[in-house]
């Protein structure tokens, strides 16, 4: 029993952890201009897919295949990290100019339904490129799998665990210490006087989508080697993040993170007991949450000026 | 002494949502000059401070800065040109310490670490109460001392013209007679200022110059001294009897 | 366009449609005709939710699921009578539109579009993993169809099913947008604050829209299965509700944007149903398309196309050259005699954080009297009108209008109880028209509910006639009656601030809160304003106003209060205000020559230093 758990308790960690990397990607656009990209799920399973292409072109093959386990060195590993990188980066300054600016400071919501439909855009030529089915990619630290404390671990949950850390902490350096975090924290309090400061609130702007769309990448890439990546798993990672943000609080971007490690422990302890209950018992929790603090357990109330 | 003005203004006009909030505004300022504009409510000051800073654009009209047209420069070019702001109701970044918001103050700079916090020294020099909170969050601080912060902010971008946008807002009394012994000390230093303001009193007493503003026009202009005695100046903020 | 001609006009469609099925026996044109009568209903409600209420749903699928499961399981499992089933389906959509409602209380925009995206997705999971009751993708067979003596219905008795049903959907909704509710959901999607201080109730709003549309979806996910005779979990999915909100946005807002969505969605499915890849992404690529080249959907775009040929056609003017009535306000209760006090505040404090704009405040308003509110920026005025109406919670105090307290009632039961109020910035329903606008301000005077706006009943168009009555009334009061028809946002600004009076007027109120009512205006404008509020007072309606004119304040009022630091420092006739020293100090600043001592204009309370 203790076992399950301790294995429970790991993948959900894991797994958690990637729900707070993509919650992160929500928190910076929000804060930076109120919205975010609806079709952040998309982009996490684009991230997935341009990894494996990467690495099979790397290994010599077609960029369309299947991965030899060998095939996946951490040095390639590496490199896909960094493509995928680029070119969801650009996807993300390409979101931000198509689907949010022109309907920005519109009232209305015409930027979620735009960003959707960039995302069944995105989705769809994702499915012309790789197919419906779903795309193997074997972990570069092997799938032997890993006894601690007599729990069985894969490496590549490790792998996640770690990275996202890593990432994570970055940011927050990032946005505490160095001068460009505190333009983005000044462009999150109030455009104008940022720009009273002398910063090009456009370029941050365009930054934070760059960042965001690259840690749904990334969180894609992570998670590939140990779940069914395929072309329709981001609607469903994407509202399990956006979860994770509304319980830690969304404009918080420790609450983020520490909504998405929770909401992880949750669908892993849960699964344990009902599978089938998993999504249902996250609904509920957002119910609660939302009801008693909705504002988030870290996040502050907002006050709207009359 | 310079004859051409630091800043000059020709026939500007900005519109506030569907308001025409200035029809036609003209001024100048001259290099170490204190220039104040008063006025009532709603009589346009804080737009003229907004159209300057670049935060909303002109409608027609043009600003001439340093012999640069800058009518249509991006807001965040202008900082490096020279113009800073302490804005209406401070803004300071609430949720960044004060010495953070100092940094940002220098944002535009292209200078090291420690010509920053040379500069950072010589404002917590010139507001010693700064100093004490110097790793306090900016949000925490009372007014008086968020007005400090915000017009030492202004100041770390080594401006060549410092506008304050009503200073004395929500202020006690006290506190006001300190933030404008603060202006006057800044004359003191070389500043040039362009200050707005709607305590006309205090204003006016600091100032070298002085245009007051109705209703988006300007309807008198003068020496700081002279105005100060005009009982029209008293009809327009008090209504005439 | 007229009662009749619309009539003859859906006579003559349904005429038509009817005739195909008798026309063609082809089962793939019968087929789609169907799909698109059901598409139609689901779209024809979520129009409800989308274009009038504002209220973006991404779940709509759960709902569908909800009425198809309904009708499956009910027939299927229970053997009930398939009529039964059908209602059925349609009354439990209504209670899942309820649930899917209940965030609306604590999100909203973004967020809630998250919720009903999550909503969605739980209702696939549930039915695609519960397989012990909804059998998953095996799906449940033996469905019973709708029919008539044991007889299923066949292909062409379908579509005249789905028309008739069509048809009902489109008249009863045309009658509920075309009334109070349409005013109600769009004033709520477009100011919510507004509409809350004008007796909207915006909670309700959202919710009924949720149901209506709900409703219409799960009626749409029955006949599929009935139809079908059968429904597995492949139909619900998200898919599924980016297609139904495409069709209410490529459509349009008006109420006929759903049929032009479900016709050109419909088609457009059924012929690239071949490639289901080139499908959704022809869906993504639509909704961008209607984003960027057709905000107002296809029906905005055609209405605009026809605008501009019958541009010299003028709406028949009718009514408004007939003589307008001079209004009467309508005593909201009984009456008090002019001098006693109306409203009361008693040590009202409010704090945010470090500043306190209300600190202390004792005021008494007397009815039948001009009050105004005066003081420096930052004085606490206008949050002191945020707090008597509603808008802001005190953190101490008593307030008491009209003999009963009103701290911590709902906005919109303060306006019930008579208080009436303008907005600093305005607030106006800018795409409705100026008349629609004054509407809304009568919305809680129209007493007649929501069946017999359904139904078209005669009580509801008899209350109509009477708010537009009303309404003219009251812009010629205000002499706007000429502009009663144009859009709301399109007039000058001093019209736009008329406008507003007149809404705020238009809810009888008893106290009237005006804010800054001259900011912005020319000072032939400010006059024409003293006149305004003097014509509001001889009617019987207090007022207290904030304003920054000091000449319109001495000119009108019969009372002022003067405010600094959130505290009342003087009050009297306007001429003694004027000249009280401490006033005078508050508003120029303190001279630095004759210095008085300080300690005395120090606030008494509050963290200022």
């Amino acid at each position: 029993m203790a076992v399950s758990i301790l294995q429970a308790l790991f993948s959900g960690l894991a797994l958690g952890s990637i729900y707070a990397l993509v919650a992160l990607g929500f928190n910076i656009t929000h804060n930076t201009t109120k919205t975010f990209n609806f079709g952040q799920g998309e982009f996490l399973v684009a991230g997935a897919f341009i990894a494996v292409s990467v690495l099979l072109l790397l290994a010599g093959h077609d960029f369309k295949g299947t991965l030899q386990q060998t095939e996946v060195t951490l040095a390639r590993y590496g490199l896909s990290l960094l493509a995928t990188v680029l070119i969801m980066g650009l996807l993300g300054v390409v979101v931000y100019y198509a689907a949010i600016r022109p309907f920005i400071g519109q009232g209305g919501l015409a930027w979620v339904m735009s960003t959707i439909g960039f995302g069944i855009i995105i989705q769809n030529i994702a499915l012309a490129i790789w197919g419906p089915s779903p795309m193997v990619m074997p972990s570069p630290l092997g799938s032997e799998v890993l006894r601690i404390g007599g729990a069985g671990v894969l490496p590549q949950e490790i792998l996640v665990l770690c990275v996202s850390i890593a990432l994570m902490l970055c940011l927050d350096v990032v946005m505490r210490k160095t001068r460009l975090g505190k333009a983005v924290r000044a462009v999150a309090q109030s455009s104008s006087a940022a720009t009273l400061m002398g910063i090009n609130v456009t370029a941050i702007v365009v930054l934070a989508f760059v960042v965001s769309a690259s840690l749904a990448g990334i969180a894609g890439l992570l998670i590939a080697p140990i779940t069914t990546a395929s072309v329709f798993m981001g609607l469903t990672l994407a509202l399990k993040a956006f979860s994770s943000a509304i319980v830690g609080g969304l404009s918080n971007p420790r609450g983020c993170m520490l909504g998405g490690f929770l909401l992880g422990l949750i669908e892993a302890m849960v699964g344990l007991w009902h599978a089938e209950l998993r999504e249902i018992s996250i609904f509920l929790l957002i119910i609660f949450v939302l009801v008693l603090k909705p504002e988030g357990l870290l996040g502050q109330r907002v006050v709207e000026k009359v | 002494m310079s004859d051409k003005p630091l800043l000059e203004v020709t026939d500007l006009q900005v519109h506030y949502g569907a308001v025409q909030a200035l029809r036609g505004i003209s001024l100048e300022v001259h290099a170490g000059e204190i220039v104040t504009m008063i006025g009532g409510n709603g009589a346009g000051k804080s737009t003229l401070m907004k159209a300057l800073s670049g935060l909303e654009p002109a409608a027609s009209g043009s600003i001439v800065f340093g012999g640069q047209d800058i009518t249509r420069l991006p807001g965040h070019q202008r900082v490096a040109l020279g113009i800073a702001q302490s804005p209406e109701g401070r803004q300071v970044f609430a949720d960044q310490t004060v010495r953070d918001n100092l940094i940002l103050g220098a944002y535009h700079r292209k200078v090291g670490r420690q010509a920053i916090d040379a500069d950072i020294e010589a404002q917590f020099d010139a507001f010693p109460r700064l100093r004490q909170r110097q790793d306090q969050m900016a949000g925490t601080m009372s007014g008086g001392e968020q007005q400090m912060l915000a017009i030492a902010r202004a100041l770390m971008a080594r401006p060549r013209l410092l506008l304050l946008d009503e200073p004395s807002l929500g202020l006690a009394p006290l506190i006001v007679k300190e933030i404008f012994a603060i202006i006057r000390g800044l004359q003191q230093r070389d500043v040039t200022i362009l200050l707005v303001e709607q305590m006309a009193n205090q204003a006016l007493a600091v100032a070298d110059r002085a245009y007051v503003l109705e209703t988006g026009r300007i309807t008198m202009q003068g020496m700081g001294r002279a105005l100060r005695a005009d009982p029209k100046i008293r009809a327009a903020y008090l209504g005439s009897h | 366009m007229s009662q009749y001609k619309h009539l003859l006009g859906v006579i003559a469609f349904a005429a038509l449609v009817g005739l195909v099925p008798v026309l063609t026996d082809n089962g793939f044109y019968l087929k789609v005709l169907f799909l698109i009568g059901v598409n139609y209903l689901a779209a024809a409600g979520l129009n409800v939710l989308v274009g009038y209420a504002g209220q973006k749903s991404l779940g709509h699928a759960g709902l569908f699921a909800v009425g198809a499961y309904t009708a499956a399981l009910l027939t299927a499992k229970l053997g009930w009578n398939p009529w039964l089933a059908f209602a059925a389906a349609g009354v439990m959509a209504g209670v899942f539109g309820v649930v899917i409602a209940l965030p609306a209380l604590r999100v909203r925009g973004p967020a809630l579009a998250m919720v009903t995206i999550g909503f969605g997705v739980v209702v696939e999971k549930v039915v695609s993993e519960w397989q012990d009751v909804f059998a998953g993708q095996q799906g449940i067979y033996g469905v019973l169809p709708l029919g008539f003596g044991g007889q299923p219905l066949d292909a062409r008795q379908w579509v005249w099913l789905v028309l008739a049903l069509g048809i009902a959907a489109h008249l009863m909704l045309r009658f509920l947008l075309r009334g109070k509710y349409g005013r109600a959901f769009m004033a709520v999607n477009t100011a919510e604050v507004a509409a809350e201080s004008v007796g909207v109730s915006v909670y309700r709003y959202k919710v009924l829209a949720f149901v209506i549309s709900a409703v219409t979806c799960g009626f749409a996910g029955a006949l599929i299965t009935q139809q079908n005779q059968y429904i597995n979990s492949d139909f619900i999915t998200f898919n599924l509700s980016v297609f139904f909100l495409l069709i209410v946005l490529f459509g349009g807002r008006s109420v006929y944007g759903p049929l032009l969505g479900a016709v050109v969605l419909t088609l457009l499915d059924a012929f690239l149903a071949r490639w289901p890849g080139v499908q959704h992404f022809t869906y993504g690529a639509l909704l961008l398309f209607a984003l960027y080249a057709m905000p107002n959907g296809l029906s905005g775009a055609l209405s605009t196309l026809l605008r501009r040929f019958r541009r010299h056609d003028r709406r028949a003017p009718g009514s408004e050259r007939a003589p307008i009535a001079s209004w009467r306000l309508q005593a909201n209760g009984a009456a008090l005699a002019g001098g006693e006090v109306l409203l009361r505040t008693e040590g009202l404090y409010k704090a945010y954080g470090g500043v306190v704009p209300t600190n202390n405040l004792d005021i008494e308003i007397q009815s039948g009297h001009v009050h105004s509110l005066i003081g420096p920026n930052g004085a606490g005025k206008t949050t002191l009108l945020n707090i008597l109406s509603g808008i802001v919670p005190p953190s101490k105090g008593s307030i008491e209008f009209r003999g009963r307290s009103i701290v911590g009632q709902p906005v919109y039961r303060i306006c019930n109880r008579g208080l009436g109020r303008t907005f600093q910035n305005l607030k106006l329903f800018a795409d409705m028209s100026v008349i629609d606008n004054v509407k809304v301000g009568l919305h809680q005077h129209i007493r007649t509910g929501f069946w017999p706006y359904l139904l078209g009943l005669p009580a509801a168009a008899r209350d109509e006639a009477q708010a537009t009555a009303e309404s003219l009334q009251i812009l010629q009061f205000l002499g706007l009656q000429e502009h009663a028809r144009a859009l709301a946002g399109s007039l000058p600004y001093g019209l736009q601030r008329r406008v507003e009076l007149a809404r705020a007027l238009a809810t009888r109120p008893t106290l009237l809160l005006l804010d800054e009512p001259a900011a912005g205006l020319n000072p032939q404008e400010t006059a024409q304003l003293v006149e305004v509020i003097r014509s509001i007072r001889d009617l019987g309606i207090t007022i207290l106003l904030i304003e920054h004119h000091m000449d319109l304040v001495m000119a009108i009022s019969d009372h002022v209060i003067v405010l600094d630091y959130g505290e009342k420092i003087a009050e009297g006739a306007p001429a003694a205000v004027q000249g009280n020293p401490r006033v005078i100090a508050a508003y120029l600043g303190t001279d630095e020559e004759d210095e008085e001592p300080m300690h005395h204009l120090a606030p008494a309370g509050g963290p200022h230093v």
